[in-house]
């Protein structure tokens, strides 16, 4: 089932980098999902403490990983938030952590029916 | 070889990226260390004795040192700075890139990479690395070689320096924690020369490897051939469990020094991690195996050659010696004519009295009186030529010349009946009958080595040597006799007189001879000599 959330393309080439093994994909799937939430509280206790570096430094994180499993909105998202911050701009990110978390979401229920599928 | 398929430091603070990395080089058959940031990654880059890392696979954005710092740092040092970077990093700026490949990185890949890109361009730095390492490798063995080269040349007498050299640059060639070096000698191997700060030496020369497959050197002993233990511990045949536990060690390699076939010692190298030794380790170690054993042959040539100078010394004067261990030495054995002084020497009464006497009170008796003339023989440069028994034949003005032969003939002869006269006194009731003869002709001879392989004599051939010898039968206790060319040369220095033409053996017409009274010091005083009494 396509998902605009995920490029299937980014998908095929990590899937590719790891030796075809859908069993690893899923594991790192999993490993994504599960970091991933820490950053997003990083991002929030960043901006909430003015921290600039630590905002870009979560931010950076997230865009690269979600990248990597071709979300890549959500790598967008990312990529702007950490140039504001890198620019030391806090100011109005609120709003773009609240769109990143949204898609994080979708991007999370794809990636699960792609885990989903694998193991089916 | 173990090392063959590179190692790989992944440096990257996001788990999820190196869990990726890795997975994708270790389906290339590359090992993989991880790293979590450029600190780690430095500290990992310069441990000591550890696995040298072929290529670094680095991200850019890192807390406590970022990529940049992490690749100066790497180029900046001398020990690291041939070790392939590769940037992989999400930070895709161009002004990322170009500072990265002026910082001196190999390659740079944005993230998400491509697995095929990634794997060429590790394949392409792994195989730079390698170029690299084997033109070092080949750089540093040659400076190794020439190093033990050099201490072989200066200090061949000194073996312990010559092992020691050979075993300090093996050791760090192959990248062991000790290295030790082990003569055969009888039953067991003993360390000759180690290398490397351990508590292994002094337990090891305690404890001397017997041959047997319980330890490394006695399995290299048995086999001939080289030995790898990739781990002591893991070994059911290795025995040595108390050498194991001073010296800490996990891996070993021996190599064997062979000398015609024959195993005279053995090189034997650790390491206090489980890191087998590689093939061309192996080889590299043979190859030190070699140079230890020229050295060794070389140390013995010498010790040989020195210990015959010695003895030559004891009878010659070590001038003589020297000159016979020389290259020219060689032209004077293979046989000369020239002039020369022989001076025949023996014991009056000597036959009677080892007749009569204890075999240990004979060769006392002769002992002394050998050692005292020695000492005369030496003190002024005369040439033994033999002795057997009492007797000698002592010549001068060769192989050394000396423009005042005669005058040496004498004085020695002189210094000799003195010698004589003094030690005669202290030998027992029986010792002191025996009386000191000599005779000194001058004339030409042939001198050379004469005899055949295992048994040959610097000699002396001519009409003088038989003169010499007949003019001593003649000479009374403490009679030196001269033929008249002899007593010629030395007027001015001894005071003398005819005693008349002699009948000797073998000479058709009687021949003129002189008697020697004294010496005159410094050609005006007389000193006159006591003429000992004894038996004729």
């Amino acid at each position: 089932m396509p998902d605009p959330t995920i490029d299937p393309a980014a998908i095929a080439q990590l899937l590719e980098t790891v030796g075809d093994d859908r069993e690893f994909l899923g594991e790192l799937i999993e490993s994504y999902l599960g970091d991933s939430p820490a950053l997003f509280d990083d991002l929030r206790a960043g901006l909430a403490a003015g921290d600039e570096v630590a905002v870009r430094r979560a931010a950076h994180t997230l865009k690269s990983t979600s990248a990597t499993f071709g979300a890549t909105d959500l790598a967008a998202t990312c990529r702007q938030i950490e140039a504001s911050a890198g620019a030391g701009d806090l100011v109005g990110l609120g709003p773009q952590v609240d769109t990143a978390e949204l898609e994080f979401d979708a991007v999370s229920a794809a990636l699960r029916a792609i885990a989903g599928d694998d193991g089916a | 070889m173990t090392d063959a398929a590179g190692l790989i430091l992944v440096v990257d603070d996001t788990a999820l990226n190196r869990t990726i990395l890795s997975r994708a080089l270790r389906d290339q058959g590359l090992d993989v260390v991880e790293a979590d940031n450029g600190r780690v990654a430095l500290g990992i880059l310069g441990a000591a004795g550890a696995r040298p890392i072929d290529v670094v696979l680095l991200d850019i954005e890192m807390p406590e040192m970022d990529g940049y710092e992490t690749l100066s740092r790497i180029k900046a040092d001398p020990t690291l700075r041939d070790v392939p970077v590769i940037v992989i990093s999400a930070v895709d700026e161009l002004a990322s890139v170009v500072r990265c490949i002026e910082l001196g990185a190999a390659d740079y890949l944005t993230k998400p990479f491509n697995g095929a890109i990634l794997r060429a361009r590790v394949r392409a730095s792994l195989a730079a690395k390698r170029l690299r390492d084997a033109e070092l490798d080949y750089v540093d063995r040659q400076s190794a070689t020439n190093e033990v080269l050099k201490v072989i040349n200066r200090s061949a007498l000194d073996l312990e320096t010559v092992l020691t050299a050979v075993i300090d640059q093996a050791t760090r060639l192959c990248r062991a924690t000790y290295g030790a070096i082990y003569l055969a000698e009888a039953d067991d191997f003993r360390v000759a020369a180690t290398s490397g700060e351990s508590g292994l030496t002094e337990y090891e020369r305690a404890n001397p490897a017997p041959i047997g497959r319980e330890s490394l050197v006695g399995r290299v002993a048995l086999t001939g051939a080289p030995v790898s233990i990739p781990d002591v511990l893991a070994d059911p045949e290795y025995g040595l469990q108390a050498e194991q536990s001073v010296g800490g060690y996990r891996s070993l390699l021996g190599v064997p020094i062979a000398k015609d076939g024959r195993i005279v010692g053995a090189l034997g190298f650790a390491r206090t991690e489980v890191q087998p030794f590689s093939d061309g380790e192996v080889l590299l170690v043979s190859s030190f195996a070699e140079q230890a054993a020229i050295g060794i042959e070389n140390a013995r040539l010498a010790q040989t050659i020195d210990r015959q100078r010695t003895e030559l010394a004891r009878f010659l004067s070590p001038q003589v010696g020297a000159l016979i261990s020389s290259p020219d030495g060689e032209a004077l054995l293979a046989g000369h004519r020239r002039p020369v002084t022989a001076v025949f020497c023996d014991l009056r009464g000597f036959t009677p009295f080892s007749e009569a006497s204890e075999p240990a009170e004979v060769l006392g008796v002769l002992r002394d009186y050998h050692r005292a003339m020695g000492e005369e023989i030496v003190a002024n440069g005369g040439t033994l030529e033999h002795f057997a028994g009492d007797g000698m034949l002592v010549f001068f003005n060769d192989p050394i010349e000396q423009p005042d032969h005669v005058a040496r003939a004498v004085r020695m002869a002189v210094a000799m009946r003195d010698r004589f006269d003094t030690l005669r006194l202290t030998w027992p009731e029986r010792g002191r009958d025996l009386g000191f003869g000599v005779g000194i002709a001058e004339g030409h001879a042939t001198m050379g080595r004469i005899g055949f392989e295992g048994r040959y004599d610097y000699a002396a051939i001519g009409t003088v040597v038989i003169m010499a010898s007949r003019l001593s039968s003649d000479a009374r206790a403490g009679q030196i006799l001269l033929n008249r060319r002899a007593f010629a040369a030395v007027q001015g220095l001894v005071v003398g007189e005819s005693v008349g033409d002699l009948v000797l053996k073998g000479f058709s017409r009687p021949v003129p001879a002189f008697e020697v009274l004294g010496l005159r010091e410094s050609g005006a005083e007389v000193r006159t000599l006591p003429v000992a009494k004894g038996v004729t």
